[in-house]
C-alpha cells in the first residue's frame, strides 16, 4: 500500500482487519452448525460472537426473514465500522465493496416489482424486510417496488442513475417483462455491481490495483463458475443457427467480466469446443442445439492449474455423468456432481483468500490485499450463514446446504425466479 | 501453601473385567485420575498379546461404547442445553451427581423426545412469523397513512396509498373484510349502529349513502396501490360501487391511525405471548431435560473413562496420574470396587528417571482466594512438574507493586467495589449457564480487581492519600506531598523527601524481587540436581554473586555522591571473581554435552581441540555482556513503579488545579469526579499491566520453568 496517510492509521486498520479475520467462523465451526437440527440450534451455536443478536431476533419473532434482515444489517455495519477506522485513501475501495449491498437491494426490489407487476403475486409479506435508508439519487427501493407500470419503473431507474452503472438494464427489464423471467436482468445487475467494484480500484496505485483486481477477479471466477455449474441449462439450448459471434455475445452476457483465471473468452472457447466435439444434436422440434458445455468448463478449470479437482469428480464430468448431455440440463446425479465441483472451487477460493491474507500479514503489513480478502471472506461467511439458516428451515440436505452456500445462493434464487428474501418464505 | 506443584504418582492398575463398571463409577465420583493413553502404557508395561487379542491390550473394554456414541451423547446434551438456555433456564450442575445413579440412556428415544419438543416450538415460531408479518403489514399501512394530512383522493408525494370510498351490500361486507386480510389495508364501515339496523329505510341519513335497496353500507377502503389490481378483483366480486369520499370519512385519519396503533399493539402482545409460550413448553419438560442432561453427562464421562482402559481376555488395565496425597484414597476405591482382586503399581516420577517431567501433569493447588493469581501464572505458562509454582509469591509481589503504583485509599475502595460487582454478576451468570464460576475469566478478573483495590487501600493509608486528598496523615511517607513539592519528612520514613528517594525505594524493591528470583532458581535447580545450571545459569549462583556484588558497588558509589567506587580488592571479590568463573561455563558445557552424546551413541567422546578456545572466549564475552545488560535493565525497569505512582499523583494534582480554576461549585465538582474516574480507569489499567509485565519479564525470567501440562482428571466436578 502506498502510504498517503498516517502510518499509525494504517497500522491500526491493519491490526483491526487481522483481528477481524481471526474472528471469522472456521470450517470446524461451520461443520458444527451443519450438524444442527433446526434454525434455533444454528442460531444458538452463533450466540457467542458477532451474530449473537440473531438468536434473540428469531426467538422474539420466529421469522427467518427478520434474521436475514439482521444479517444484512450486520454486513452493512461491517462496512460502516471499517470506513470509520480507515485512512482516507482506502475509503473509496471500501465504498465500492459496500455498494454491492445496494445492488443486492436493487435486485431484491426488482424481483418484488416483477413478482407483483408481472407475475401478479402478492408481495405484502416481503416488503418490510427491505431497508428504507438506501436511496439512489433520491429514489428509494420502495419507489421501485411500488412503480405502477414498467414505464414508471424505467423512468425511476433512469432518474436514479443506475442505468449509467448497469449497462442494458432497461433493455433487460423489457426482456424480463416479455419472457416473464428476471434472470438476465439480475445478471445485468451483477455485472454492473462487479464493474463498479473494479472501477473502485482505479483510484489506487498500480501495485494495489494489481493486487486488488487479482483478488476480486478470483471472486468473480467463483461467481461465474457457480452460475455455470449450478445452471448447466444456461448453455444447453443455444439455437443451432447461431454464429460464433452470437455465441460469444451470449456468453459475455452470462459471464461477469473481470475474472482472474477464467475470462469470458475462455468460457466461449469451452462452449464452442463442446458444440464441435459432440457434433451438434439438432432438435427437430425446437431447432435448438442441445449440448452440455459443463464438462468442457470443468476440464477448462482443471487444466488451468488454478485448482486441481479431485479425480473422481472430473472423471464423472465429461460425458460420463449419469444424466447424459443435452435435454433441459444435467440430470440429478450429474447436477450433484457439478455441485461437488462447485464445493471444491468454493473451498479453494476460501483457502486461497485466507492464505493471501496470512501472506500479507507476514510480508508488507500495509497491503490492500488483506482488506479485500477480509471483505470477500466476510461476505461469504454471511452468505453461508444465510444459506444454512434457510436450509435448516426448509429441511434441505447437507449437500443442498453446502451447494447453496456463499456466492451461489443469490444466483440460485435468481434463476428460480425467487427473491433473496421473498423466495425463502414457506409457500 | 506451597511453592511447588503437588507431588504426583503414576498408578497402573489391573482389575477383572467384571469389576470394571463398578470401579468406573467410583473413580468418576472421586474425580481423581488423569488417564494416560493406554497404548503408551502398553509399551511401558511390556504387555504381551493375550489369547484373542492381536497385539497387547485393546484400547477399549468390550462393554464400552464406541466414540461415536459419546459424540451422539454430547450432541443430545448440547441440544438440551440449547433448549434450556433459550428458555433462560439455568443449566443443571454435574458436581452434585452420583455416578451410582447412572442409567443407560436410549439415545434414539432421547433424540425423538427432543425432536418432539423442537416441533412444538417450531409450530409456535410459525405462528410468531404470521404475527410478525401482520405487524409489518399494519406498520407499513400506518406509515403510509401518516403521510396524509387528511383523508383525500390525492396522495401526497412518496405515498403509495389508494383511498376509495364505496358502498357494499350488507351481506357482502364480511367477505370484503376477509378478502382483505392478506393485504395491508384499512377498511371502515360508515354510519352508526342504529343506522345499520335501519339500512332499509331510505334517506334516513345523508351520510349513509344507501342505494335503492337500502341494504348497503358506505365503506372507506385504504390500501397500497401496488395491490390495486388484486383488490380491484375482490371489489368486483363483492359488488363494490365507488362513490366520492363522503365528508364523514374525511376526518378519519386520526381514527384510522389510532385503530392501527391498537391493532399493532395487540399483534405485538400476541407475538410476546407466543415467544413466552415457547419457553413454557421447555419449562414443562424441564425435569425430563435436566434428568436426561445429567444422565448423559455421567454416561459421557463413564464412557470416556472406559475408553482409556485396555483389556486382556479377563482383565482391564489402566494407568493415570494421581496427586500423591490422594494415592491411599485411590487404592482404597479400587480395592473396594474390585473386592481386593486387583494389582496396583505406583510410580513416583522423582524415582523413575525414564519419566520426563513434561509428561507429569501439574496440579497447582491453592486456597480459592489465590485463584486470580494462579490464573496470572497459568497465563504465562504452566510450571513444569517439580519446578517452582510462584502463585503465592506472585500474590504478594503483584499486590505490593500495584499498591505502590496506585496508592490511594479512595481509588482503591472504588476498585474493590467494582471488582466485587463484576465478580458477583459473573458468578450469577456462570451459575445460570451451568459453568463453574472458577473457570469464568471475567469473574477471576473481578476478584483480581478486588484484591488490587484492597492493596491500593492499604498503600493509600500508608501514603495518606484519599482521592488525592491528605485527609489523614501518612503512616509511611507523604507520596502526594513529595510529588507536589511541599511534603515529605512525615510518617514512619521521614528520610524520604524527594522523588529520587521514591525512585530509590522502588529500585531497592526491584533488587529484592530479582534476588528472590535468583534464590528460587537456585532452590529449583538444587532440587532437580541440575548442578551445571545451579552454578552457571543466568539466575544461578555465579550470577547471584555477581548481582550482589554489583548492587553493593552501585550503592557504595551512590552513597559517595557518585564519586568513588569501592576498593579494587572488594570489586575483584564481588564482581571480578564471578565474572572470571563464568569463563568456565562454555568448556564445562562442552564437556557435559560430549559425555552425554557419547553415552547415548556409545562412541567415545571427541577430544578437545585448541580451535575451540576462541569460541569459548567469545561465548564468555557475550555471556558477560548479556549478564551485565540484563541485570542492569531488569533492575532499572522497576523504576516504572515509581513512575506510575508519580503519574498517578501528578494527574490528581492537575485535576485539582483545573477544578480550582473553575468558579462554579458544580463545575469543579464535575471535574473532580471525572478526574478521579479517569485516574482510576487509566492508572488502574496501567498499574495492572505494568505489574504483570514486571513479573513476566523481570521476575519469572529468572527462575520459571514452563512447558508443564495441567492435571486434568475425568470428573463430574469439572466444567463441561
Amino acid at each position: 500500500m502506498r502510504l498517503t496517510g498516517s502510518p499509525i492509521d494504517y497500522s491500526y486498520i491493519n491490526a483491526r482487519i487481522h483481528g477481524l479475520i481471526s474472528k471469522l467462523l472456521t470450517e470446524e465451526q461451520f461443520a458444527g452448525i451443519d450438524r444442527a437440527g433446526s434454525v434455533t440450534e444454528v442460531l444458538h451455536l452463533l450466540r457467542e460472537g458477532p451474530y449473537s443478536s440473531l438468536a434473540e431476533i428469531y426467538n422474539a419473532t420466529g421469522d427467518i426473514k427478520m434474521v436475514e434482515r439482521e444479517l444484512f444489517g450486520h454486513h452493512r455495519r461491517v462496512f460502516i465500522n471499517l470506513t470509520r477506522h480507515s485512512p482516507d485513501p482506502l475509503k473509496p475501495m471500501i465504498a465500492a465493496f459496500a455498494a454491492e449491498l445496494d445492488f443486492h437491494i436493487l435486485k431484491t426490489s426488482l424481483r418484488l416489482w416483477f413478482d407483483q407487476s408481472i407475475r401478479k403475486r402478492s408481495i405484502s409479506d416481503f416488503i418490510s424486510y427491505i431497508p428504507d435508508d438506501i436511496t439512489w439519487n433520491g429514489i428509494t427501493p420502495q419507489a421501485i417496488i411500488n412503480a405502477r407500470s414498467r414505464d414508471t419503473l424505467k423512468t425511476l431507474l433512469t432518474q436514479s442513475g443506475l442505468t449509467a452503472d448497469i449497462p442494458h438494464l432497461l433493455e433487460e427489464i423489457d426482456t424480463a417483462a416479455s419472457t416473464e423471467r428476471l434472470f438476465y436482468t439480475e445478471l445485468a445487475v451483477d455485472r454492473g455491481s462487479c464493474i463498479q467494484l473494479l472501477r473502485g480500484t482505479e483510484t489506487l496505485g498500480l501495485r494495489d490495483r494489481t493486487i486488488l483486481t487479482a483478488i476480486i477477479g478470483e471472486d468473480i471466477d467463483a461467481r461465474n463458475l457457480t452460475r455455470v455449474l449450478r445452471f448447466p441449462e444456461l448453455f444447453s439450448r443455444i439455437p443451432a443457427d447461431w454464429t460464433g459471434t452470437e455465441i460469444s455475445d451470449y456468453v459475455q452476457k452470462v459471464i461477469i467480466p473481470g475474472g482472474s483465471h477464467f475470462p469470458s473468452k475462455k468460457f466461449t472457447e469451452a462452449v464452442l469446443k463442446s458444440l464441435s466435439r459432440r457434433g451438434s444434436r439438432r432438435s427437430s422440434e425446437t431447432g435448438e442445439t442441445a449440448t452440455d458445455a459443463v464438462p468442457e468448463i470443468i476440464t477448462m478449470v482443471n487444466s488451468s492449474g488454478y485448482i486441481s479437482l479431485d479425480a473422481e469428480t472430473v472423471s464423472a464430468s465429461p460425458g460420463k455423468g449419469p444424466g447424459g448431455p443435452g435435454g433441459g440440463g444435467a440430470g440429478g446425479g450429474k447436477r450433484r456432481n457439478y455441485l461437488e465441483v462447485l464445493l471444491q472451487i468454493d473451498r479453494h477460493l476460501q483457502n486461497h483468500l485466507l492464505e493471501s491474507a496470512r501472506r500479507a500479514k507476514r510480508g508488507d503489513p500495509f497491503t490492500i490485499g488483506t482488506l479485500a480478502a477480509y471483505l470477500i471472506l466476510k461476505e461469504r461467511e454471511i452468505a453461508r450463514i444465510q444459506s444454512l439458516v434457510n436450509a435448516k428451515y426448509y429441511g434441505l440436505t447437507l449437500m443442498d446446504i453446502e451447494a447453496g452456500s456463499s456466492t451461489g445462493t443469490r444466483e440460485r434464487n435468481a434463476a428460480e425466479g425467487r427473491g433473496g428474501t421473498e423466495g425463502r418464505a414457506r409457500q | 501453601m506451597t511453592i511447588f506443584p503437588q507431588r504426583m504418582k503414576r498408578l497402573t492398575a489391573v482389575v477383572l473385567q467384571a469389576d470394571a463398571d463398578e470401579l468406573t463409577r467410583r473413580l468418576l465420583n472421586a474425580g481423581i485420575m488423569d488417564f494416560i493413553d493406554i497404548q503408551r502404557t502398553d509399551r511401558e508395561l511390556g504387555l504381551q498379546p493375550g489369547p484373542g487379542t492381536p497385539a497387547g491390550t485393546e484400547s477399549r473394554t468390550s462393554g464400552a461404547p464406541e466414540p461415536t456414541d459419546i459424540a451422539d451423547m454430547e450432541d443430545i446434551r448440547r441440544r438440551i442445553e440449547m433448549f434450556l438456555q433459550n428458555a433462560r433456564l439455568p443449566l443443571p450442575q454435574s458436581s452434585t451427581l452420583d455416578a451410582g445413579s447412572l442409567k443407560r440412556v436410549n439415545l434414539q428415544d432421547a433424540g425423538r423426545e427432543l425432536d418432539k419438543l423442537a416441533a412444538g416450538i417450531q409450530q409456535i415460531r410459525e405462528n410468531q412469523q404470521s404475527a410478525q408479518q401482520e405487524i409489518h403489514r399494519l406498520q407499513e399501512l400506518r406509515r403510509q397513512i401518516s403521510r396524509f394530512a387528511e383523508i383525500t383522493e390525492t396522495a401526497p408525494p412518496g405515498s403509495y396509498l389508494d383511498i376509495q370510498a364505496g358502498t357494499i351490500g350488507r351481506s357482502r361486507y364480511n367477505s370484503l373484510v376477509n378478502g382483505l386480510k392478506t393485504f395491508p389495508a384499512y377498511v371502515h364501515r360508515g354510519g352508526s349502529d342504529t343506522e345499520r339496523e335501519d339500512v332499509s329505510s331510505p334517506g334516513n341519513s345523508p351520510g349513509s349513502h344507501r342505494s335503492a335497496d337500502s341494504a348497503e353500507y358506505p365503506v372507506l377502503l385504504i390500501f397500497l396501490n401496488r395491490d390495486a389490481e388484486r383488490i380491484g378483483q375482490l371489489l368486483d366480486r363483492v359488488g363494490w360501487k365507488t362513490i366520492d369520499i363522503p365528508p364523514e370519512f374525511r376526518g378519519m385519519r386520526t381514527k384510522a391511525l389510532e385503530e392501527l396503533d391498537q391493532k399493532i399493539k395487540e399483534a405485538e402482545k400476541r407475538q410476546k405471548d407466543l415467544a413466552s409460550s415457547a419457553g413454557k413448553q421447555v419449562e414443562e419438560r424441564r425435569s425430563w431435560l435436566e434428568e436426561t442432561w445429567q444422565n448423559l453427562r455421567m454416561n459421557e464421562l463413564f464412557s470416556t473413562m472406559q475408553n482409556n482402559y485396555g483389556k486382556t481376555r479377563e482383565t482391564v488395565v489402566f494407568s493415570g496420574w494421581i496427586p500423591s496425597h490422594r494415592s491411599r484414597e485411590t487404592a482404597e476405591i479400587i480395592e473396594k470396587a474390585s473386592e481386593g482382586r486387583c494389582f496396583l503399581e505406583w510410580t513416583a516420577p522423582e524415582q523413575d528417571t525414564s519419566i520426563s517431567k513434561e509428561q507429569v501433569p501439574v496440579l497447582l493447588e491453592h486456597n480459592r482466594a489465590l485463584l486470580p493469581f494462579q490464573w496470572l501464572v497459568e497465563n504465562y505458562s504452566i510450571p513444569r512438574y517439580g519446578s517452582i509454582d510462584p502463585t503465592v509469591l506472585v500474590t504478594a509481589t503483584y499486590l505490593l507493586m500495584f499498591g505502590l503504583m496506585f496508592g490511594d485509599a479512595g481509588h482503591g475502595a472504588v476498585l474493590m467495589l467494582a471488582g466485587i460487582i463484576i465478580h458477583l454478576i459473573r458468578k450469577r451468570s456462570a451459575r445460570k449457564s451451568g459453568k463453574f464460576p472458577t473457570v469464568d475469566t471475567t469473574a477471576k478478573l473481578g476478584e483480581l480487581i478486588t484484591w488490587c483495590g484492597g492493596a491500593a487501600v492499604i498503600m493509600g493509608i500508608l501514603f495518606g492519600s484519599y482521592f488525592g486528598n491528605p485527609w489523614l496523615p501518612p503512616l509511611w511517607f507523604d507520596y502526594h506531598g513529595i510529588v507536589a513539592g511541599h511534603g515529605g519528612g512525615s510518617g514512619a520514613a521521614p528520610f524520604i523527601t524527594s522523588i529520587y528517594d521514591i525512585l530509590g525505594v522502588t529500585i531497592k524493591f526491584g533488587i529484592g524481587i530479582i534476588g528472590i528470583g535468583i534464590l528460587l532458581n537456585c532452590i529449583s535447580r538444587f532440587r532437580a540436581g541440575d548442578w551445571f545450571h545451579l552454578i552457571f545459569d543466568h539466575g544461578g549462583l555465579l550470577a547471584g554473586w555477581f548481582y550482589a556484588g554489583g548492587v553493593y558497588a552501585g550503592f557504595r558509589f551512590v552513597q559517595s555522591g557518585y564519586a568513588v567506587l569501592p576498593p579494587a580488592g572488594i570489586l575483584l571479590g564481588t564482581i571480578g571473581i564471578p565474572l572470571l568463573l563464568f569463563a568456565a561455563k562454555a568448556p564445562t558445557e562442552f564437556i557435559i554435552k560430549q559425555r552425554e552424546s557419547a553415552r547415548s551413541s556409545g562412541f567415545a567422546p571427541s577430544s578437545f581441540r585448541l580451535s575451540l578456545i576462541p569460541n569459548f572466549l567469545m561465548d564468555w564475552i557475550v555471556e558477560l555482556l548479556e549478564l551485565f545488560t540484563s541485570y542492569l535493565s531488569n533492575t532499572l525497569s522497576f523504576m516504572r513503579i515509581a513512575g506510575l505512582g508519580i503519574a498517578h499523583v501528578s494527574l490528581m494534582i492537575a485535576f485539582f488545579q483545573i477544578a480550582g480554576s473553575i468558579s462554579s461549585t458544580i463545575g469543579s465538582t464535575a471535574v473532580l469526579i471525572l478526574g478521579n474516574a479517569v485516574v482510576i480507569i487509566l492508572e488502574g489499567l496501567s498499574a495492572g499491566i505494568q505489574a504483570l509485565r514486571l513479573h513476566y519479564y523481570e521476575f519469572f525470567s529468572k527462575y520459571f520453568c514452563g512447558s508443564g501440562r495441567v492435571y486434568h482428571p475425568i470428573s463430574l466436578r469439572r466444567n463441561t
